[in-house]
């Protein structure tokens, strides 16, 4: 039973950083129907901000944060307006295959910048874990949970009532309905981008500390893993990626645990392929038919 | 036509010149190991894009896992050959052939499901079922688990003793194979089943609409795609001896992505342009390679910003035409004669006088709670001219779709003929004879006027893929026929001049126009025309009416027209149904309709009906 | 227009057929050097790259092989097996007499079967490639490195005389250097009676360990065993210090460059691992090469395959000097017939063309230096 929830613990744990990481996918999606392959890179690129920023630059931990966070919402901006922009009206195989080339450009860039080599992420505290009759919780998972259901919180309150919120969800309504509303689509869209990458720079800094090692090819497999929880919860929508996030990080953990750890990955998109087939609008998700 | 020879001479000769000036440097020493090891691998990269480009160049579907059919096509070959106590020189071509077949089993199975989705889904779920291939091979002990299959016989050596010769045998071999299998995507791309994926990747929606059963012909490219991977895959596990499931990742699908995209989706000449390229470049440029990888990137992005066609957009060399000479050569050359000419296209000549051709009974459908059409109840009569009018969003649109099967009736009945034809898809309702066109034109915009026309006539064909992509005389025979009957139809239309200009680029009246001609090609009995005249001027609208008028004797059809210009309507329809809210609130005649209370009502409001009921009273 | 564009197509493809036209009569001798040289494995090439272009310039310095100064042209396969096979091809035309390479096992096995197939087969000999398929059937393929399934009987030995009676093995069954590695170490613990209390796997690109972790915490192991490389090693050593898992751990010859991919050195002083070579060896070869390699690199040679690339080159400069040409059945007779001392013991090749060489075991500091604990002798 310990082991159990111990496994549950870990799941959550994982589930957390996907959540954080599935916001940006689902929020962009949501705005410009765009499966941003690139995201899962953001992570890499905060990953290598803080290990540059730790450990030659000399930061503290919250300024390195800091620091994170803002060089991904530069990267995020900087991908949004110089290349998806231009094709918001384009045919979506464009796009698609634009978001793959940026996704490809960013690791083999940090490929010739950094080396393949993986770099060791800085150990921030020495913290034991805290046990509780049998049951084990480390000081890094209380954090990231904590932390990640503090920022969905916070996203969740800003989407609903705040007036850029509004904005958000008018324009992933009707683009351009919105437009004629008079709301900036332009400042909307790259907002949207801005939050989702500040949301990855900070689940960057959460993944590295549970997982120190930074390497150019670390984003794609928690990016990916993190589309399919946004997928499961049903894409552009909030609370689904959250609900999303933490179905797929406790099924993960628990089918290495009691399944096989093997077969972990072939679970995974087994999970994906059974939603798109039973449900393709996600857990979450409503109907839409194309308007014929 | 003396000019096209020519280059089909030209064409034939360089390639001929090619494969004989590969096989002189082999004989006299001049082609290193190195140089035909290199060969090997740029046909197999052909092989691989030129199929890649067939789901996403040619069914417009982007798909993730193409290196996936690959591995499976790999194994499967080097198993065979490996366990077969057969001669090299005999099982190896039987393990290509299994190979690409356990490929194209995969495929279908993974297009069976995951075709009921489009674009972006489509894509992360082909990248899904590429991933679990690769872990399945990596923990099956028949695939030799992580470790891959080793010691696989590698066939530069392996079909004769002298190395040379060996070397030959094997270009050959992979020559020719690459040579047929784009040969083959080049005749299918240019049969009633290549016209019928093309015209989904346009328009799936009007594709089905105009009789093409798109389920099935996206599990046909999917299926031929898997299969011409799984041919590449066996050639590469006997070239490289050695396999294991990493090869085949994502980063490999990306790969041959990549080179699709450069050389343009849906143009197979520059996906082999751009393998030939992308693959020797490293090669030549040592300090390539190191870049190798931020380049392409750069290039996939730069390409789909400033010119998102690729290298050749949908063109394609003179190699059809090359391909078409050299069939007239073969058949001149075995006097083989030129067979008859099939007509495959005759009207419906079923004699329905006096009969209804389409009735509905309180046919309706709700989505979620809303009713958007309810009890309506539809007559119509041979030859007949019925309006569909009403207020914009009281459901006419609704009924065109609930009759030809976009949305499936949640109640009532249509009959068509005398048949019930509820619960049949659209193409097969379409095939049954009820066209239609739409609101928002959907036309196949980058093909051909011409080329339009003949996917409707898909279903008047028979050939099978096969026959389309050898060419046989059934094929020629109905492609001809086709081909004669679809410039008669344009010609009704006075379009005939235009046969060869692309859709998207006609002018707006035009195009509506050769949608009702697209419409007509199908054979329908019953003609569903939406807003025909939306957008048109005075005259043009004159002429529309006109037209109606003489396709409706001409083409023995009835017509149901929604519409809301009320002197077209009233002008040439001999009885109006008027809808409101979902119901049909009048019917009759249009003298009836004009002075119905109720119609004013619905179109003016209440008010004011009341005002008119008085001045009337 | 159109024509002239496949016309165009075709000529250019001639003119690239006509590129590698093979080298004339040379007055160095060539030696090819395949390996991965960059991506996650490149490191491991690099090493063997750095022990061989040490002895080439030791050897050139002292008057080269039979009179004419070696040269070494270095490709790399980028962990592709067709790329290895493609540049062997390249090297070949360039007049390569013998290959040392490749670095890692799948790329060796795939370019054994090709300098095998060549007439006569070609002479190869590889650094660290400690698959037992690489050399297996391949009269023409050697290599300077100790196997796998004896490096992980050492292991597993070692542990035993160590008093661990309960051990748990986490290891990646997408890898075939990890498989292999696991197979023999649980045959032999059976042999030697320790239990196996529990085994966990991990997929390729995995980074989180802790549910595998967890799992183990719970069987309660006295020692783990992890077959991996470095970089996933120090993600385990991580995560087990998070969870509380603090039992010792052991490992193989990939563990060696832990010490660069992890933050706190502490955790290393919990684990031993097998090496070939252990830069606190004291035989003279041994002493002499460290100095060199610091002279030559300006730090110690930290990844062990430098001194195993350091042999390579040595036994086959050697071979070439035995058998008095560069003809490939003559080296290959010479390479056979090798009995020298080289910096990581004397090495004699078997009936299978491996060699009969010692293991050094090492374990770290808390600065992460590496610490010398013994040799074992086959």
């Amino acid at each position: 039973m310990n082991l159990f929830l111990n496994q549950l613990i870990n799941g959550l744990h994982v589930g957390s950083i996907y959540a954080l990481i599935a916001l940006g996918y689902t929020m962009v999606y949501g705005i410009v129907k765009l499966i941003n392959f690139a995201h899962g890179d953001i992570l890499m690129i905060g990953a290598y901000t803080a290990v540059v920023t730790i450990t030659s630059l000399g930061f503290s931990a919250p300024l390195a944060m800091l620091a994170t966070v803002l060089c991904c919402v530069v990267f995020g901006i900087v991908i949004e307006r110089v290349a998806y922009k231009p094709l918001r009206s384009s045919p979506r195989i464009s796009s698609l295959i634009t978001a793959i080339g940026v996704s490809m450009l960013l690791q083999n860039l940090a490929l010739l910048i950094f080396g393949a080599q993986s770099r060791p992420f800085p150990t921030l505290h020495r913290i034991p874990p805290i046990r509780f009759q049998g049951l084990q919780v480390s000081f890094i998972t209380l954090l990231t949970i904590a932390v990640s259901l503090a920022l969905m919180a916070g996203l969740t309150l800003f989407v609903k009532a705040g007036k850029a919120g509004k904005a958000m969800r008018a324009v992933s309504e009707d683009y351009n309905t919105a437009q004629l509303m008079g709301i900036n689509v332009n400042t909307t869209i790259t907002l949207t981008f801005a939050i989702g990458c500040a949301l990855a720079g900070i689940g960057s800094f959460l993944y590295c500390m549970a997982y120190p090692a930074v390497s150019p090819t670390m984003g794609s497999l928690p990016g990916l893993k993190a589309f399919i929880s946004a997928v499961l919860g049903g894409i552009g929508i909030i609370p689904g990626a959250i609900l999303g996030g933490f179905v797929m990080g406790i099924a993960e953990s628990l089918t290495k645990a009691y399944i096989s750890t093997q077969m972990s990955d072939a679970v995974v998109y087994g999970i994906l392929i059974i939603v798109l087939l039973v449900k393709p609008t996600g857990l979450l998700g409503r109907a839409s038919r194309e308007k014929v | 036509m003396k000019k096209k020879t020519k280059s089909v001479i030209l064409n034939l000769f360089s390639l001929l010149f090619f494969y004989l000036l590969v096989v002189a440097l082999t004989f006299s020493g001049g082609m290193s190991d190195y140089l035909s090891n290199i060969l090997v691998t740029v046909c197999i990269t052909v092989i691989m894009t030129a199929s890649l480009n067939v789901t996403t160049g040619l069914l417009g579907q982007l798909a993730l896992g193409h290196a996936g059919f690959m591995a499976v096509g790999a194994y499967v070959s080097a198993i065979f050959t490996r366990t077969a106590a057969l001669d090299f020189g005999l099982s190896f071509p039987i393990s290509l052939l299994l190979g690409g077949m356990a490929a194209a089993l995969f495929g279908m199975l993974i297009g069976i499901p995951a075709l009921r989705l489009q674009g972006d889904y489509l894509a992360i779920i082909t990248l899904g079922f590429g991933e679990i291939i690769r872990v399945i091979i990596e923990n099956l002990s028949v695939t030799g688990g992580a470790k891959g299959l080793s010691g696989i016989t590698r066939m530069v050596r392996a079909f004769s003793q002298d190395s040379a010769v060996s070397s030959v045998i094997q270009f050959t071999f992979v020559f020719l194979i690459t040579v047929l299998i784009i040969a083959s995507i080049f005749t299918l791309g240019r049969s009633r089943h290549g016209r019928a994926i093309i015209s989904i990747r346009e328009n799936a929606i009007a594709a089905e609409a105009t009789g093409i059963p798109t389920t099935k012909y996206k599990l046909l490219a999917f299926t031929i795609a898997a299969f011409f991977a799984g041919i590449a895959g066996g050639l590469f596990a006997h070239q490289t001896s050695i396999i294991n499931a990493k090869m085949f990742g994502f980063n490999k699908s990306i790969e041959y992505l990549v080179i699709v995209v450069l050389g343009g989706m849906g143009s197979i000449t520059g996906s082999i342009i751009a393998s030939v390229v992308l693959i020797s470049l490293p090669e030549v440029l040592r300090a390539f390679s190191e870049y190798r990888l931020v380049i392409y990137s750069l290039m996939l992005i730069l390409m789909m910003l400033f010119r998102p066609s690729g290298l050749m957009g949908t063109r394609e060399f003179s190699m059809l035409e090359a391909w078409e000479g050299m069939e007239r050569f073969f058949r001149r050359l075995f006097k083989q004669k030129s067979s008859q000419t099939r007509m495959p296209f005759q009207p419906r000549y079923d004699v329905w006088e006096g009969k209804p051709v389409l009735e509905t009974f309180s046919l309706g459908i709700a989505f979620g709670g809303l009713k958007a059409a309810e009890k309506i109840d539809l007559r119509l009569m041979d030859n007949e001219i019925v309006g569909l009018i009403g207020p914009n969003g009281a459901g006419k649109t609704t009924v065109f779709n609930l009759l030809t099967g976009v949305y499936a009736p949640t109640e009532g009945q249509v009959v068509l003929l005398g048949k019930p034809i509820n619960g049949k898809m659209t193409h097969q309702i379409t095939q049954d004879g009820i066209a239609r066109t739409f609101q928002n034109i959907r036309l196949f915009k980058s093909m051909t006027a011409l080329e339009n026309i003949k996917v409707a006539f898909h279903s008047r064909m028979h050939y099978s893929p096969l026959s389309g992509i050898l060419r046989n005389a059934q094929c020629l025979s109905e492609e001809r026929g086709i081909d004669i009957r679809a410039r008669e139809l344009l010609r009704v239309f006075d379009m005939e001049d235009l046969a060869e200009v692309r859709a998207g680029s006609l002018p707006y009246g035009k195009q509506r126009k050769l949608e009702i001609c697209r419409a007509l090609a199908s054979n329908p009995k019953v003609l569903l025309l939406d807003e025909p005249a939306a957008g048109m001027n005075p005259s043009e609208t004159v002429e529309l009416m006109q037209t109606i008028k003489t396709i409706r004797h001409q083409f023995s059809v009835a017509i149901l027209l929604i519409e809301h210009d009320m002197r077209l309507v009233m002008g040439i329809c001999e009885r109006i149904y008027v809808l409101n809210y979902g119901r049909v609130i009048a019917q009759g005649s249009p003298e009836e309709i004009r002075s119905n209370p109720e119609v004013i009502a619905a179109y003016l409001g209440t008010r004011k009906a009341e005002e008119e009921a008085a001045v009337h009273a | 227009m159109k024509r002239r564009s496949l016309i165009t197509l075709l000529v250019a493809l001639a003119l690239i057929l006509s590129v590698g036209a093979p080298a004339l009569a040379e007055d160095t001798i060539k030696i090819g050097g395949i390996g991965v040289l960059s991506g996650d494995y490149g490191k491991y090439g690099i090493a063997v790259r750095e022990g061989v272009d040490l002895y080439v310039k030791q050897i050139n310095a002292a008057g080269g092989v039979l009179g004419k100064p070696v040269e070494v042209l270095w490709e790399d396969t980028q962990a592709d097996a067709a790329t290895a096979i493609s540049v062997f091809y390249r090297l070949k035309g360039q007049g390569i007499v013998a290959v040392i390479g490749g670095v890692l096992s799948g790329e060796s096995i795939a370019l054994g079967q090709v300098t095998f197939e060549e007439n006569p087969p070609f002479p190869q000999i590889s650094a660290s490639a400690s698959h037992p398929d690489v050399t297996a059937g391949r009269s023409n393929v050697f290599r300077t490195c100790f196997l796998d399934p004896f490096q992980a009987k050492s292991i597993a030995q070692y542990m035993f005389n160590e008093g661990v009676k309960k051990a748990a093995v986490m290891y990646d069954n997408a890898n075939d250097y990890s498989k292999g590695l696991y197979d023999n170490f649980v045959e032999k613990c059976a042999e030697l009676g320790v239990e196996i209390v529990a085994e966990a796997s991990a997929a390729y690109g995995e980074k989180d360990f802790k549910t595998q972790l967890t799992t183990i915490q719970a069987a309660g192991p006295e020692a783990v065993f992890l077959p991996y490389y470095g970089a996933e090693a120090a993600l385990i050593l991580a995560q087990a210090n998070e969870i509380g898992l603090n039992v010792r751990f052991f490992g193989a010859d990939g563990i060696a460059d832990i010490v660069t991919a992890i933050a706190d050195k502490n955790l290393l002083t919990n684990i031993s691992y097998t090496d070939h070579f252990s830069t606190e060896a004291e035989s003279e070869m041994a002493v002499n090469f460290v100095k060199a390699f610091q002279e030559e690199y300006g730090r110690l040679p930290d990844i062990s395959f430098s001194a195993t690339g350091y042999d390579a080159a040595m036994v086959l400069c050697s071979a070439i000097q035995a058998a008095g040409s560069t003809d490939s059945d003559a080296i290959v007779a010479a390479l056979k017939a090798t009995d020298i001392t080289a910096v990581s013991g004397k090495i004699t090749f078997d009936g299978n063309n491996n060699p009969i060489k010692s293991t050094f075991l090492n374990s770290f500091n808390a600065q992460g230096e590496k610490v010398f604990i013994t040799q074992v002798d086959p």
